[in-house]
């Protein structure tokens, strides 16, 4: 039968009992819960595309002067490197959710770790990048500098917090608690990874690629 | 047996689309890398749109491969691929 998370839970008397001693609570069929955590993450990622797109939305219409689009003088290849870094990190999550899919904890301890250092590796690059940045611009000396420290700041907040999530699923990894069949943790951080690879897919753009350096900005 | 060999071929089929997604992702970023720095491209008056177009692909390679959006309408995709056993 096929079974979608926005469909009405009583389509499914078979699984659903209705209990009463426990307050008119419903037990939910572990499948039927998978569903609703998954929409309940999306729901969460789209409310925080929201927040990101409004950001970009900003760069794009502050960013620009008479001549077109700006951007402030940066290292174009610090830039793609700590993107490719945030790539190759995302393709390692993908890989710790397919090893626990399959029960195979030795990947699965093995990709998140790298993960983790890879994600700490983007911070490091992102700290380094403020730091060389400054040496330039301020974060109030002119629009551009503005815009870059608040995309790359909200940003690698988010990369915080998605190294915090996956450092939590090692650590229950490596004590047993996820298997092929419950892995819900695994999924949802990966998730969240994700999405912050798929904001700085368009941050990198806004902020490194487009527009030129104005020469009031430009040393 | 037979399930524990499909399962491993399953497995390895799904390891190797994670490379391959990395690598298409990979070559995006190094054609958005010389299309935003180099200096006089003569085929695009502005990068806006095409760099904007490569970032939407890559973005929609991602969603689709490594988060997996679909399982959200079509949980039985899981089943069929060998994701829930």
């Amino acid at each position: 039968m096929s079974t979608t998370a926005l469909e009405p839970i009583a389509h499914h008397s078979t699984v659903i009992e209705h209990d009463g001693h426990h307050g008119g609570l419903i037990p939910i069929a572990p499948e039927r819960q998978l569903q609703f955590n998954r929409l309940g993450m999306w729901l969460f990622i789209i409310s925080e595309t929201f927040l990101f797109a409004g950001i970009l939305i900003m760069r794009i219409v502050l960013g620009r002067n008479e001549d077109g689009f700006t951007r402030p003088e940066l290292s174009q290849s610090l830039g793609l490197l700590i993107t490719s870094i945030l790539l190759v990190s995302s393709f390692f999550v993908n890989r710790a959710e397919v090893a626990i899919k399959h029960n195979d904890r030795f990947q699965f301890n093995l990709s998140t770790f790298l993960a983790i250092l890879l994600g700490l590796i983007f911070v490091g690059g992102v700290v380094y990048e403020w730091d060389e940045a400054l040496n330039h611009f301020k974060p109030d000396g002119h629009i551009e500098g503005g815009l870059f420290f608040f995309m790359t700041g909200v940003h690698a907040l988010h990369v915080i917090t998605g190294v915090l999530f996956l450092l939590i699923v090692f650590f229950n990894g490596i004590r047993g608690h996820y298997s092929s069949k419950s892995h819900w943790g695994v999924e949802s951080a990966a998730l969240y990874w994700h999405f912050v690879d798929v904001v700085w897919v368009f941050f990198y753009v806004a902020l490194y690629l487009i527009g030129t350096v104005p020469e009031t900005v430009a040393h | 047996m037979e399930h524990e060999t499909h399962s491993r071929k399953g497995k390895a089929a799904e390891y190797l689309q994670g490379i391959i997604v990395l690598v298409v992702l990979g070559v995006f970023t190094a054609i958005e890398y010389v299309i935003g720095t180099a200096d006089d491209i003569p085929l695009f008056s502005s990068t806006l749109i095409p760099l904007t177009l490569i970032a939407v692909v890559k973005a929609g390679v991602i969603i689709n491969y490594y988060m997996h959006i679909s399982h959200m309408w079509n949980p039985e995709d899981e089943v069929d691929e060998g994701h829930a056993e």
